[in-house]
């Protein structure tokens, strides 16, 4: 490279914490949007949740519980 | 080639010795009691008695040796001219192949050769203007169309060489003030000389002297500096600073005491108390009014007298010119301080709109016209400004003949990021020209801690950009590289491992009816990563197809919810066909733990997405563009802002110029 071909340490810094931004949120698995925070359903409560909701349904297939 | 004398000659005035060194050498002065004197044979003919020079500093002195182009050369003899612009000196040397000149001022050295031209190519005399009857000066009036004014060219054919086209730099009139050592030709003291300076690109110059009745003698040199000339260090003068004794004098206007910094040399004076200008001539000690006294209203802001410390430099301020153009019945004026330093040279300290530029004077063969701008010092420089520049006030002491209202033709040149500027001013008589670079108001303040500055108003003309877009875009590539670079490490590292296929449907013949189905159990074995949901909807034409869903981690019982969509709807309208939607649809979870899991998926069809099948893919760890174009966006932030601020100040500064921003 040049001598005279100078950087800018300010931006340099700048784009350095955008990179690693960048990596984190790659490597994090976040993902904002598109969902609900999880939400922890108990058995019971699944048991109790009106016929034709989704708990219900789940429940009544038997995929879980007894 | 030695000092060592060929013989030695009896002063006829005197008695003393006087060494001849030179075979050519046909007249030589006398260092004991300045009698000039011409050499026969044999004995020494008067021809009368010459002053000491002046002292100038110089690197040259009578014995000086050095080499040019590999060729040897000794100083034998030294003239001193003044053309009214101050003293200068040229030295005689003898070379191996002949004598040359060494023309030495303001630290500038120019080394010539007599040529031969043929002369019937010879450019003629009666080209030159006409003198002035009362001044002998020429009369800068006649300096047009037919008759050589500064700037036209002219050809010269030298003899064995193409010939070429010169630009005219300078024409005027001096005369020798005296001379000493020995010369291979005929001096005059007291003679007028006739001159035209030319020069060229390539630092090279050339000089038509018409002092001689008939076709004029022509000498071609070039430029060159002092480390060209090899100079031998125990024959080059001592470089002592010029020790310069303050000297006052008396205002012949108002009886105001005015003290000279530079008594040798100042030949005009402006009273700082009265405002008269007063002049000399011949460097006689005292000062005659030109100009009657007048009202000084704009005084310097540095006062006269000062001495600072300078870009390495010890100067004092020794004269304050307020110069301005008039446009359009508006003035626009700005400051120049002379300067002058201990080893006798000149700067310039010019002030415009409370900017600064150090200034130096330079020649005019050290620059080249480059289409509208010019070549200076291997770096280009734009056209800024072109204007009829007046003296609007004299103070202070001058080495030349400057009087209020005097005008001339002002071209600035600038190369910003360099801060530097190049000033070319041209009269029909001679064009002048200076380099300077800007100066930050801090070092000003530093400089000049007493004076009062005033406050910078917009963007200087030479001010250099604060904001280095080429080293903000460079950085901008770098870091650039760096995120492609990221996106192909995250991209080899993150699986997109298909975790889960599976088909469901159709949906419900019966718009806004509901199917509900689950899927298969399925693992995910990267935990903490995200997980793509993808409906692919192949056959959906016309309709909307919703599908609510929920992952269920059947070891923690922890349900997420999620939702997308797939729809296509097309047609004709206006005699064009469109169509919107995607039969794809994808939702994206974050953060997913590692585990068993299994989908619960509703779905409902609309229009004609009634009775729609769809496959549903989930992937674990997938890159998210979204990230990537984030990132980018971010990086580019900076660039963008700082190219708007670079753009702004430029548009502020040539906003000053005869080439607004508009029109660049």
């Amino acid at each position: 490279m040049p001598s005279n071909w100078k950087l800018s340490p300010a931006l340099l810094v700048f784009g350095l914490a955008v990179l690693s931004l960048y990596l984190v949120l790659e490597m994090s698995g976040l993902a904002f949007g598109g969902s609900k925070k999880p939400e922890r359903v108990d058995p019971t409560q699944i048991r109790q949740a009106a016929p034709g909701s989704w708990t219900y349904a789940y429940w009544a297939h038997g995929s879980r519980g007894k | 080639m030695t000092a060592t004398p060929l013989l030695v000659l009896r002063c006829r005035n005197c008695g003393a010795d006087v060494p001849i060194t030179s075979p050519a050498t046909i007249l030589v002065s006398c260092e004991h009691c300045g009698t000039l004197s011409r050499r026969d044979d044999v004995d020494l003919e008067t021809i009368g008695e010459v002053a000491m020079p002046a002292r100038l500093a110089s690197h040259f002195t009578i014995g000086t040796e050095g080499r040019l182009d590999g060729r040897s050369f000794v100083v034998r003899g030294q003239i001193q001219l003044d053309h009214g612009a101050g003293l200068w000196n040229e030295w005689a040397a003898e070379t191996d192949e002949g004598w040359v000149w060494i023309a030495e001022a303001q630290g500038k050295i120019q080394i010539y050769r007599e040529v031969e031209v043929d002369p019937a190519r010879l450019p003629q005399r009666d080209l030159l203007p006409d003198l002035d009857p009362d001044t002998g000066a020429f009369d800068p009036g006649t300096a047009k169309g037919a008759r050589w004014s500064a700037g036209d060219l002219v050809e010269i054919a030298v003899r064995g060489a193409r010939a070429g086209l010169w630009t005219i730099a300078e024409i005027g009139r001096g005369s020798v003030v005296t001379c000493r050592g020995e010369f291979p030709i005929e001096i005059k003291v007291g003679q007028r000389t006739t001159y035209v300076d030319l020069v060229r690109g390539g630092g090279e110059v050339a000089t038509l002297d018409f002092t001689r009745p008939g076709h004029a003698e022509v000498l071609v040199g070039r430029v060159v500096q002092v480390d060209d000339l090899f100079l031998d260090p125990s024959t080059r003068p001592e470089h002592t600073p010029e020790r310069v004794i303050a000297r006052d004098v008396r205002c012949p206007e108002c009886g105001g005491e005015i003290t000279l910094h530079d008594p040798e040399r100042a030949i005009t004076l402006g009273c700082q108390h009265c405002g008269a200008s007063l002049a000399r001539e011949n460097h006689v000690q005292t000062f005659a009014a030109v100009e009657a006294s007048r009202r000084v209203r704009s005084g310097p802001r540095i006062p006269l007298g000062t001495r600072a410390r300078l870009r390495g430099d010890d100067v004092t301020v020794i004269g304050y010119l307020h110069r301005g153009v008039y446009d359009g019945g508006t003035l626009y004026p700005w400051s120049e301080y002379l300067l002058r330093a201990p080893d006798g040279s000149y700067r310039w300290l010019v002030e415009s709109d409370g900017h600064w530029t150090y200034v130096e004077p330079t020649q005019a063969s050290s620059f080249e016209r480059l289409g509208g701008g010019l070549r200076f010092g291997g770096r280009k420089f734009k056209h800024f400004t072109e204007s009829d520049a007046e003296v609007l006030t004299v103070l202070g002491e001058f080495y030349w003949n400057v009087r209020r209202g005097d005008s001339v033709t002002a071209a600035d040149f600038v190369d910003p990021k360099a801060g530097a500027m190049v000033s070319v001013e041209s009269s029909p008589l001679g064009v002048t020209s200076s380099f300077g670079r800007y100066v930050p108001r801090r070092e000003m303040e530093e400089a000049f801690p007493d004076a009062s500055l005033p406050a910078a108003q917009g963007v200087g003309a030479a001010q250099p950009n604060p904001t280095d877009l080429g080293a903000i875009w460079r950085t901008f590539a770098i870091l650039f590289m760096g995120l492609l670079a990221s996106c192909v490490a995250v991209r080899v590292h993150h699986a997109s491992e298909v975790v889960m296929v599976g088909d469901f449907g159709p949906t419900p013949a019966q718009a806004g009816a509901e199917i509900v189905q689950f899927s298969d159990p399925f693992t995910v074995r990267r935990g903490g990563a995200n997980l793509k949901i993808s409906v692919k909807a192949r056959t959906i034409d016309q309709g909307y197809l919703d599908v609510t869903g929920a992952l269920v981690d059947e070891d923690s019982g922890q349900v997420t919810t999620f939702a997308t969509a797939a729809q296509y709807y097309h047609g004709v309208s206006g005699g064009e066909s469109w169509s919107e939607g995607d039969r794809d649809g994808s939702t994206m979870l974050g953060r997913v733990p590692a585990g068993r899991f299994r989908m619960r998926l509703s779905a409902r069809g609309y229009d004609r997405g009634v009775n729609t099948a769809y496959e549903v893919v989930v992937k674990s760890q997938v890159p998210r563009a979204l990230w990537f174009f984030l990132a980018l966006l971010l990086l580019f932030v900076g660039p963008i802002v700082a190219s708007i601020r670079a753009m702004a100040f430029e548009g502020s500064r040539w906003s000053k110029s005869d080439h607004p921003w508009s029109s660049e």
